[in-house]
């Protein structure tokens, strides 16, 4: 009788522990993205230069879309390298955009002018882009192969390796099966 | 007596009636009765989405920029025309399930919709059977033990034809016999209200057991009477519940009762305890609070889990290589070694014991950590980026050190990184070429001081395990231009003294110096303390000299 009154409670008290311990181990804050493999949704940039670009002109290339701010330090942290990069694909069907949100255009300026980024940087003042693109988290970086399909989306600051790899990917057309994360900081 | 029945049964329907208002209540969608103006709707959407930026508020209610921009997004698209209903599913191909603030009913969010429903109706269910059960079982302990023969007779009697007649009449009987057939009249109540449905046979069973013992005691009081001369006055109605045993707990119950007080305390003190520890202010707003490390989401997003060996790994790493940038040598060396004991093959906690032993000046020694390092990851970037530095630095293994560079260069590395290595090379190989155009062995010969050293013979002391001879070279009263350490000396002692012992690379080791030769008991470089010995060489020492004769004579 004891041992099956043990074994009821165990039953009971077992899963709700399982579901408790599941729930410790995710962080609420993350939102994983359903755009992953699907259409990237079209957009005009109105570029730091005054000139428009449209996303769907881009059709063909591989674009490097990057969501960033100046306030936020991973980006400052990931900028460098993101130069560098577009320095070394330019000339490969590659298309590097950045998409600066919830900044003023002053402080942009002067953060493309401190790390000497020289790719095309536009402002997303309304915020339409990044909602449109779900962002939640800076810096939030897309790669869109020539189809304009989401073939991979990183949050936090990207680092060389994965810029690499992801960009012969999308090239390639091919859809990551994960979300990348690193260091990031909250939308605000 | 007659309402016990219908008593019992409102008593176990008032809760599910009240479970089933509840759950109405709650499931019950707010009503939309009228087309509000536009910024209402707006409001309406909003309440429903979840803030990106502070995850516990709604869109509506969020003070955040991104809250509002996405409050203009849906003016925007109402004014377009859009239905709610569309605006929502909007959101939600954007950022998923996460952004509505109640789910949809489906996959595992099921689970919040039907959980609590079930785990009431549940908790109801245990309750009635939990308090049925005692409620039985404290019938039986007030029962004494009931006469079968008279229960028996009971059911004969209740439902025999004159028992009906006899009720007929209650002035001619006396109150024993009137409560007997009071009791008759509830079973044959019940035994009706059975057979019509009316009861189920859980609650028939329960109540023909009870009545029918009660009528088997009154039966028995009815017997003693008779049978005793003595008139005895006319027992109370009902069976006397035994009260002061109800008021004496016994002494298992109260066991059980303070079991349960003293879980109950621990449970509210541990509540209290790690809910205040996991609740935080929120940064930037230090009026609201959120949650911290147990909740996961401690000041930089995910807070370390010191119950994971990984993570404690991972922050061991991370306070060593601080450590290591700010050159505090011995807490760099403390968390790598801890982080080597979680995880002895741990290729960077090798390689940065290495890089330590080099910049704290055992260039000899550093190439250890790093070559095990190399054996746990051949391909590991730092670990080939500190063996070059080892060689080049400590070893002038210039060759040995562009091998390693050239095989870091071979992998992906980040520019700026691919950058410093192409320089190093550069470096490193110019040297190579200097090394190789150096002059031959005996010109490396003219430019060492090779010599003995001794002890005094009136100084006799022990050189104890982990003591060392330091050979200083000084050009006058300068700086130590080379310095020779000699670990566990057995005197006299040989030693040599070459450019290869120069402190300071790309000063020459030439001309006229000074010697200095230092017994240092605790091995450590340094001013000489309690018991080290020193002695000099008599006069300058041209470098290149081969016979030099110093005697340690001075004690300290």
């Amino acid at each position: 009788m004891a041992w099956r009154r043990f074994l009821i409670v165990l039953a009971v008290v077992g899963p709700l522990l399982a579901l408790l311990a599941y729930g410790f181990t995710r962080n609420p804050r993350e939102i994983p993205s359903p755009l992953r493999g699907k259409p990237a949704p079209p957009f005009t940039l109105t570029l730091f230069d005054g000139s428009t670009l449209r996303l769907e002109d881009l059709r063909g290339k591989v674009v490097f879309l990057n969501f960033w701010a100046s306030w936020c330090p991973p980006c400052r942290a990931e900028a460098r390298t993101l130069e560098a990069a577009w320095q070394k694909y330019k000339d490969r069907e590659v298309v590097f955009l950045g998409i600066d949100i919830q900044d003023t255009e002053e402080d942009a300026r002067t953060f493309l002018r401190e790390f000497g980024i020289t790719y095309p940087n536009g402002r997303d003042p309304s915020g339409k882009i990044a909602i449109d693109y779900g962002v939640w988290g800076l810096p939030e970086t897309f790669f869109i192969d020539r189809e304009g399909r989401i073939t991979y989306k990183h949050v936090g600051g990207i680092g060389w390796q994965s810029i690499t790899a992801k960009l012969e990917e999308a090239l390639r057309g091919i859809v990551s099966s994960q979300e990348g994360k690193g260091d990031y900081r909250q939308i605000r | 007596m007659t309402t016990g029945r219908s008593d019992s049964a409102r008593r176990s329907v008032r809760p599910l009636l009240l479970a089933g208002l509840l759950g109405l209540w709650v499931a019950m969608p707010p009503l939309v009765l009228a087309q509000p103006d536009l910024d209402e709707q707006v409001r309406l959407v909003a309440a429903q989405l979840r803030c990106p930026v502070c995850q516990n508020l709604s869109v509506a209610d969020s003070p955040s920029e991104m809250a509002r921009e996405m409050r203009g997004v849906i003016r925007e698209q109402l004014q377009a025309g859009k239905t709610v209903e569309e605006i929502k599913a909007y959101f939600l191909s954007k950022y998923g399930d996460w952004i509505l603030l109640s789910p949809r009913p489906r996959g595992l969010s099921l689970l919040v919709w039907i959980g609590p429903f079930a785990a009431a109706a549940a908790g109801i269910a245990v309750a009635v059977l939990a308090v049925r059960r005692w409620a039985r079982r404290a019938r039986a302990r007030e029962r004494p033990a009931g006469d079968p023969a008279l229960v028996a007779r009971v059911r004969q009697d209740a439902f025999s034809p004159d028992a009906e007649v006899q009720a007929k009449d209650p002035e001619r009987l006396s109150p024993l016999e009137l409560e007997r057939e009071t009791l008759y009249a509830a079973l044959r109540e019940f035994e009706f209200d059975y057979r019509s449905g009316k009861l189920s046979s859980a609650d028939y069973e329960a109540l023909r057991e009870e009545y029918e013992h009660r009528a088997a005691l009154v039966l028995g009081e009815l017997e003693r009477v008779r049978l005793s001369p003595v008139p005895q006055a006319p027992v109370p109605g009902s069976p006397a519940p035994a009260q002061p045993a109800a008021q004496a707990v016994p002494p298992r119950r109260r066991w059980r009762l303070v079991t349960a007080g003293v879980f109950l305390l621990a449970f509210g003190l541990s509540l209290g305890y790690f809910l205040s520890q996991s609740l935080r202010p929120r940064m930037g707003e230090q009026d609201t609070l959120t949650g911290d490390f147990l909740t996961g989401t401690g000041p930089g997003g995910i807070a370390p889990r010191s119950w994971s060996p990984e993570r404690n790994v991972a922050t061991l790493l991370a306070s060593g290589r601080a450590a290591y940038e700010r050159q505090d040598w011995r807490a760099a060396i403390d968390a790598f070694k801890q982080a080597l004991a979680l995880d002895p093959g741990n290729a960077e906690a090798h390689t940065f014991l290495g890089l330590i032993l080099l910049a704290a000046g055992h260039g000899d020694d550093a190439l250890r950590p790093v070559e095990r390092a190399l054996a746990k990851d051949p391909g590991y970037p730092l670990a080939l980026w500190a063996k070059g530095v080892v060689l080049f630095e400590a070893k002038e293994d210039y060759a040995g050190a562009i091998a390693a560079w050239e095989s870091l260069m071979a992998r992906n590395l980040p520019p700026a990184d691919a950058d410093q290595v192409a320089q190093m090379l550069t470096e490193a190989r110019k040297r190579l070429a200097a090394q190789a155009a150096r002059p031959s062995r005996a010109a490396m010969a003219a430019a060492t001081i090779t010599g003995t050293v001794s002890l005094a013979p009136s100084l006799r002391p022990e050189v104890p395990v982990g003591a060392a001879l330091f050979i200083i070279a000084r050009r006058g009263d300068g700086p130590p231009l080379a310095v020779k350490r000699i670990a566990d000396p057995v005197l006299p002692v040989s030693f040599s003294l070459g450019p290869e012992d120069r402190m300071l690379r790309g000063v020459p080791f030439e001309g006229e110096v000074t010697l200095l030769a230092q017994l240092k008991r605790d091995g450590k470089a340094g001013p000489p303390a309690d018991g080290d010995l020193e002695g000099r060489a008599a006069g300058p020492v041209k470098v290149g000299r081969r016979d030099v004769e110093i005697v340690l004579d001075r004690a300290h």
